[in-house]
């Protein structure tokens, strides 16, 4: 989990520090930031599992997101999460205008400081712990040198707690008919960030070790969605060992009917992709762009439910921290101040967040107007803004 | 000071934009409110009941059941929130027509008590124009001469029974609303808010207040103590 993110430089984030907990919804005009820090979080955890030089490409290179192209700036992400009494902290910060990139990790007396040249990937850097207290110098392949070097032995016990809380992220943009496409089993297979694999997904799901895991799974299903009663994947090709999903319905009491994803309805896709989350293989933490896309207005509550379950552990195989966007006034009505972020944008300062629990007065608008009603009708300017005197 | 109108139609707060809500607060309230109250400024907002409504998305399952009466005091809470933090409004001035219902001037007060719990500077001022908002243009009938360019001793009605008129009255020459439509006519003018207007900004608000004692008088008197600073004052 991440408690604490503090983005300096990257793209609108010019200097922001978020307090996050298990189940977050992000809200705010268009082009305020809002996916911007999820992009931060998910290239953190990029930067920890694949070569800088590989993650810092393409788009991704650090002069085209750095805050108003100011190459000499340079870009820093801090981090802080729970690990024992003491918590952690990780910052990681690259420079356009130059090859090097620093990490730097503290867990209790463990601290770790290393520095990146960029590209031939030598490192140098300093563990002082009980585990190692000297300096070295290693060829990390450009890799991150704590995720390298404490991977290997003696990796502290401190490593895996910490590679849980922040490492490990997806960044998800779930399309309906990406969710519905046939897809061809494979090992390994994980839901892409547009929803693609849901099949596989689901197939490895259900032939897991564990049975009940489809029972479980089926009946929140059908919980958020009385009439479907479970998941079918028919084989459509033997050759190319590939499936595609069905439904089958509860027909008022009539024996039920299988259907084709096709025929079912945006929403019972959508939820079976949020329960494959819950119950695969998939990242500690869930960066999801607007959930509400394509539901029905009266499904915003059974999602909102879903995903805040999903985050305390209450559906899925363990509990995810769930980091979402939305546009919608309606789902925000089932969250509760605490969970909302208020993102703003100002053109000299960059993007500005506040909890909507800071916003003045709101525990006695709250006993009035249903979170999302007072953004409706406020915006994020009026939430934030004090009544005139 | 900028304040929130809220009427009914736009006769009494002004037409609707495609930019709103709010519209700007034009009609037949706002011209005689700036008469009442001169530092009501003249860039201050408009908006129906059911403008406000529209903003509220806490209820819509209860929304089609709620009594009208609930419903006011919905609306004035909502303009109580989105009227300083939105728009930057310092008060609300709200008009309703009667229509026979004598539970209206009740459910304000209720709507006004209930609205301070939203924010307690929030300004209101209320008001049940009786039977309909057209007496407050037939109320004074120089102004409403003058307005028409035609001859006091021209128009048709008695002035003692504008507060008996009502567009639902089986008597035409108690229907308010075609009784000013007829009298336009006559004028070879349209009744419009434009025309409306120009009434109310001719009106003596003494004279009106005095042949429409149940609906404009206590409304003048409300708008003097919620925006009139020196009325106000002397209220303390």
């Amino acid at each position: 989990m991440i408690r604490t993110i503090h983005m300096q430089n990257f793209k609108c984030l010019h200097d922001v520090k978020v307090d996050l907990g298990m189940f977050n919804v992000l809200i705010g005009p268009n082009d305020s930031g809002k996916t911007s820090l999820l992009d931060a979080i998910y290239l953190l955890g990029e930067t920890t599992r694949r070569p800088w030089s590989e993650v810092f490409s393409g788009d991704y290179q650090p002069q085209k997101f750095v805050w108003e192209g100011d190459v000499t700036a340079e870009i820093k992400w801090d981090v802080e999460g729970p690990l024992d009494d003491t918590g952690f902290s990780y910052s990681f910060s690259i420079m356009p205008g130059s090859s090097f990139c620093k990490e730097r990790l503290s867990c209790g007396t463990n601290r770790m400081v290393a520095r990146q040249s960029l590209p031939d990937g030598t490192t140098q850097y300093d563990i002082v712990s009980s585990y190692a207290g000297d300096s070295r110098t290693q060829n990390t392949r450009g890799q991150s040198a704590f995720f390298t070097v404490l991977r290997n032995s003696p990796r502290p016990p401190f490593f895996d707690a910490v590679q849980r809380s922040f490492a490990s992220s997806q960044k998800f943009d779930l399309s309906p008919q990406s969710l519905r496409r046939a897809t061809k089993l494979e090992a390994n297979c994980t839901l892409s960030p547009s929803g693609d694999n849901l099949v596989a997904v689901l197939d490895q799901i259900f032939t897991g070790p564990n049975g009940n895991i489809r029972i479980e799974l089926e009946n929140a299903l059908q919980e958020a969605i009385p009439t479907v009663r479970g998941i079918y994947l028919p084989i459509v090709d033997q050759n190319q060992q590939l499936k595609k999903l069905d439904f089958t319905l509860a027909m008022n009491g009539a024996q039920p009917q299988t259907i084709p994803s096709a025929l079912a309805s945006d929403g019972a896709v959508i939820v079976t992709a949020f329960l494959a989350l819950a119950y695969g293989d998939t990242p500690e933490i869930l960066l999801i762009e607007e959930p509400d896309k394509g539901l029905h207005p009266t499904l915003m509550n059974k999602v909102v439910e879903l995903l805040r379950k999903m985050s305390t552990g209450e559906v899925g195989n363990r509990a995810r921290q769930i980091i979402l966007t939305t546009h919608s006034p309606i789902l925000l009505n089932y969250v509760e101040p605490h969970e909302v972020r208020i993102f703003r944008r100002y053109p000299k300062t960059g993007t500005n967040v506040t909890p909507m629990d800071q916003v003045p007065g709101i525990e006695r608008l709250r006993k009035e107007f249903a979170t999302g009603a007072l953004w409706n009708m406020l915006g994020e300017e009026g939430l934030l803004e004090e009544a005139p005197a | 000071m900028k304040v929130l109108f809220v009427g009914e139609g736009e006769h009494d707060i002004g037409p609707p934009v495609q930019t709103g809500p709010p519209r700007p607060s034009r009609g037949v309230v706002s011209a005689l409110c700036r008469l009442i109250c001169p530092a009501i400024h003249a860039d201050s907002i408009a908006m129906s009941w059911r403008d406000l409504s529209s903003y509220d998305l806490s209820n819509m399952r209860l929304r089609k059941r709620d009594l009208l009466g609930a419903m006011y005091v919905r609306q004035m809470k909502v303009a109580a929130l989105i009227g300083p933090r939105k728009f930057q409004c310092v008060g609300a001035i709200c008009v309703v027509d009667r229509d026979g219902d004598d539970e209206k001037m009740t459910t304000l007060q209720e709507g006004r008590l209930a609205a301070e719990a939203i924010d307690s500077t929030f300004r209101f001022a209320t008001g049940v124009a009786i039977e309909s908002i057209e007496a407050w243009s037939l109320g004074d009938p120089d102004a409403l001469a003058k307005a028409l360019g035609i001859s006091t001793s021209d128009l048709d009605y008695r002035v003692s029974d504008v507060e008996k008129m009502k567009q639902s009255s089986g008597k035409e020459e108690f229907r308010s609303k075609t009784r000013l439509q007829k009298l336009a006519e006559s004028a070879n003018l349209t009744d419009c808010v434009e025309l409306r207007e120009k009434i109310a900004q001719e009106t003596e608000i003494s004279r009106l207040a005095a042949n429409c004692p149940k609906g404009f008088a206590p409304f003048m008197s409300a708008v003097q103590d919620a925006f009139c600073p020196s009325r106000a004052d002397k209220t303390n």
